[in-house]
């Protein structure tokens, strides 16, 4: 129903009155719109509906205006953002959003704490050493997707709304895994100090080179140890830190196959581009002159045979998990959309895989 | 018809090519690794990519062979760290307080290291720059971040599941409109908060993690209240209404160093805006509303907290920085009261919504005069918490007027 005219000019005529304009009320300007609640609540896919759910495929405005508000004259342009949805859209970006704000844990309270006991020194060391890993790993991946946050067009907000749920949850890993190392005994031990893979991330120029090689490559990487925590933790609290993680890296690394695949759909001249940034990326991840990382692998190593006494064992079972990270790698490759990657993947992964199915 | 056969390499006795045999050589690849891994069917060509990528042999013999000696060097279990660290659980969980003890709680005035070390750990030399810009604690600390930290994550919300949608009825038309370019304007300076504070999170030097889990937390308000006031304009008819000028956010996109920034945001801005989220919340049209609004007032309470004692740290650490915060602020309150110029129909909203009806537009206008004399009256006692007092005497001129 339209503002009825006649009671903007008897207002108008009021005594003392400030001057009125109430020209943003015409009837013309305002679409009607009633979202409606879905099963998870008032989802943002529920609210993507009319002209409000009409994503542009090149952001054309460089302001922070709304998607679905009337555009005003003479605003201040407020960043260069990417403009093209192609470059950093991903499809599942408002489900893993709503998912994570739902997933939301408290590191303080949800992790039963009360069960870290004594462990042999060797071993409690060795916890403490992958969590000194991870504590850096964390910090730079809540930092890559903040950094491109002032790139996002709000008319792209999705995207940007799923970026600040991977700072948020980045944030948590690097407090529960800094927790952990300060609760039982030990403290932090041996940084990495910047491996050359991670700082490949921090690099990246191109949004989709960022996302590859952080969500695909490196947190995929990250997912699957999670997922095999049970071989690491030691008690039920490291075995709920490890579970809550992989569960939210699961959303991070569910957006980056997302994006890929998008990418590949709509801008499928960049195939070989991004072949060029994962050849570079895999073979930094992990590269023998980083020096970084021997730490970790015998506090793996130490962690997966449950002391120093039977090293065998925990050597077959990290084996398991190199060969598990490398196939769930190409799978997810092969899911976005990226499957000739068999044939060009460095030697270093590529001889962990299984033989293709079929 | 004879078959079409793949040429193999020369092979010698124990089935390892020549080629292969002399780039085993020379990148120091015991023979034996080559022999067990070709029997356990790796293919040639793998291997002399595995040795040209620079595999370690002993990479390689921790992959392939069943039959190893595992010797480890536990060089990073004699660093120099401080160790019998046990942090105690207390009331409130193991927090991010709980775990500052010993020398992990030390932290210095200037963070000396450019890497992505963690506060406490040991960084082998060598270890490369990482880009952070910031590295003095009074730029961006504040006594109550792990406080603020761990509230945060305790009162999470979401506005698709803790927000009772269902008793949002049909409103009268002027009402729909007000609230819908009310909450046009808050999503962009939640955008705005947005865009700004990514690129200050990546800025902070590791060794004030405590800085960094904050403001990522902050993040995830401003995108949780620029979804949810979204969600609100979107779920009763009408929608968004028209732009805002925009001009409060320049200060925020252009500050130049963090002080500016968290001046601008967390002690300018936030009081201006928690105040209209009270409001609001007072003002609500139903129970949907008074949800949103107390949720969201109560976020933007602990970003305002950080505010003040973050400038009351900075105050207390380089007294000398006093006059350029006021600059700082002053800029931000120019910008305010150009906005407010500029924004008729947020203006107009704002009467409505405080008169309750087009009708009642005129005494809306001369309550929203009163919101903002109180509004103004309690961003000057914020200053004067966080340590700057006196301020109604050199507001920007415009602003003053609210007095």
């Amino acid at each position: 129903m339209a503002i009825d005219q006649a009671v903007i000019d008897e207002l108008r005529k009021e005594p003392g009155m400030p001057d009125i304009d109430l020209s943003w009320l015409r009837e013309e300007d305002a679409p009607g719109i009633v979202a409606k609640m879905g099963k998870r609540g008032l989802t943002l896919d529920q609210i993507n509906t009319g002209v409000y759910g009409e994503v542009p495929e090149t952001a054309t405005h460089g302001t922070t205006r709304s998607r679905g508000s009337i555009p005003r004259a003479g605003v201040l342009r407020t960043a260069y953002f990417v403009p093209e949805k192609s470059d950093i859209w991903a499809d599942n970006a408002t489900l893993i959003y709503e998912e994570a704000a739902q997933r939301q844990w408290s590191s303080a309270t949800d992790i039963p704490w009360e069960t870290v006991q004594p462990l042999p020194d060797i071993v409690e060391e060795a916890i403490c050493q992958i969590c000194t890993f991870l504590t850096e790993v964390e910090f730079i991946a809540g930092d890559a997707p903040g950094q491109w946050l002032k790139q996002i067009s709000p008319d792209h907000y999705e995207v940007a709304l799923y970026l600040i749920s991977q700072v948020m949850d980045e944030a948590r890993h690097l407090d529960v895994f800094r927790k952990r190392a300060l609760v039982n005994g030990c403290g932090l031990l041996e940084a990495a100090g910047a491996t050359r893979g991670l700082r490949n991330v921090l690099d990246s120029k191109d949004f989709t080179e960022m996302s590859a090689l952080m969500h695909v490559l490196a947190e995929g990487f990250v997912q699957t140890m999670f997922r095999t925590g049970e071989f690491i933790a030691q008690n039920e609290a490291e075995k709920m830190i490890f579970r809550l993680c992989a569960q939210d890296e699961s959303r991070h690394v569910g957006f980056g196959v997302m994006h890929l695949r998008y990418v590949l759909e709509h801008a499928p001249e960049r195939r070989e581009e991004i072949h060029h940034y994962l050849d570079r990326a895999e073979q930094l991840f992990g590269h023998p002159t980083d020096g970084g990382s021997s730490g970790l692998q015998e506090a793996l190593l130490i962690t997966m045979s449950g002391g120093t006494g039977d090293l065998d064992k925990g050597a077959e079972i990290a084996m398991a998990l190199n060969k598990k990270q490398a196939n769930e790698y190409m799978h997810r490759l092969e899911v976005a959309g990226l499957g000739d990657r068999r044939e060009r993947m460095n030697p270093a992964f590529g001889m962990l895989l299984d033989p293709p199915k079929n | 018809m004879a078959q079409k056969t793949e040429k193999k390499p020369a092979a010698t006795g124990n089935g390892v090519s020549d080629d292969l045999r002399r780039k085993a050589e020379s990148k120091n690849w015991p023979i034996a690794i080559i022999e067990k891994a070709l029997e356990g069917g790796v293919k040639e060509e793998s291997l002399h990519q595995a040795m040209d990528a620079g595999m370690t042999p002993m990479q390689a013999r921790q992959m392939l062979t069943e039959d190893r000696k595992i010797e480890l060097g536990l060089a990073w279990t004699k660093v120099d760290t401080e160790r019998g660290i046990r942090a105690e659980v207390g009331k409130k969980g193991l927090t991010i307080d709980a775990i500052n003890v010993g020398s992990y709680a030390d932290v210095p005035d200037i963070w000396p290291d450019q890497t992505m070390r963690p506060r406490g750990a040991y960084t082998k030399p060598g270890a490369v720059s990482m880009g952070y810009t910031i590295y003095s604690k009074a730029e961006v600390w504040s006594d109550n971040l792990g406080e603020l930290y761990e509230e945060a994550i305790q009162r999470r919300w979401a506005p698709a599941t803790d927000i009772p949608w269902e008793s949002i009825a049909p409103l009268p038309e002027d009402r729909e409109r007000a609230i819908g370019q009310i909450l046009t304007a808050l999503c962009e300076y939640n955008y705005a908060v947005i865009l700004s504070l990514g690129k200050w999170v990546r800025e902070v030097s590791y060794g004030f993690h405590e800085v960094k889990l904050y403001l990522s937390t902050v993040l995830f308000d401003a995108g949780r209240h620029y979804e949810a006031f979204r969600k609100r304009a979107l779920a009763n008819g009408r929608g968004l209404g028209v732009q805002a000028p925009g001009h409060r956010l320049m200060p925020i996109r252009e500050a130049m160093c963090y002080a500016e920034m968290a001046t601008v945001v967390f002690l300018m801005n936030d009081s201006f805006v928690l105040s209209l989220y009270q409001a609001l919340a007072a003002l609500a049209q139903n129970d949907a509303e008074v949800e949103l609004f107390t949720l969201a007032a109560q976020d933007k309470a602990r970003h305002l907290a950080y505010g003040v004692d973050h400038t009351r740290f900075l105050l207390k650490h380089q007294p000398e920085r006093r006059d350029e915060i006021r600059r700082y602020l002053n800029k931000a309150e120019e910008y305010l009261t150009a906005d407010r110029a500029a924004d008729t129909p947020l203006r107009e909203a704002l009467a409505i919504h405080f008169g309750g009806g087009l009708k009642q537009i005129g005494d809306g206008f001369s309550k929203l005069n009163d919101f903002r004399h109180r509004q103004l009256q309690t961003y000057l006692s914020r200053l004067e918490s966080a340590g700057i007092e006196g301020h109604e005497n050199v507001l920007w001129p415009e602003l003053a007027k609210d007095l």
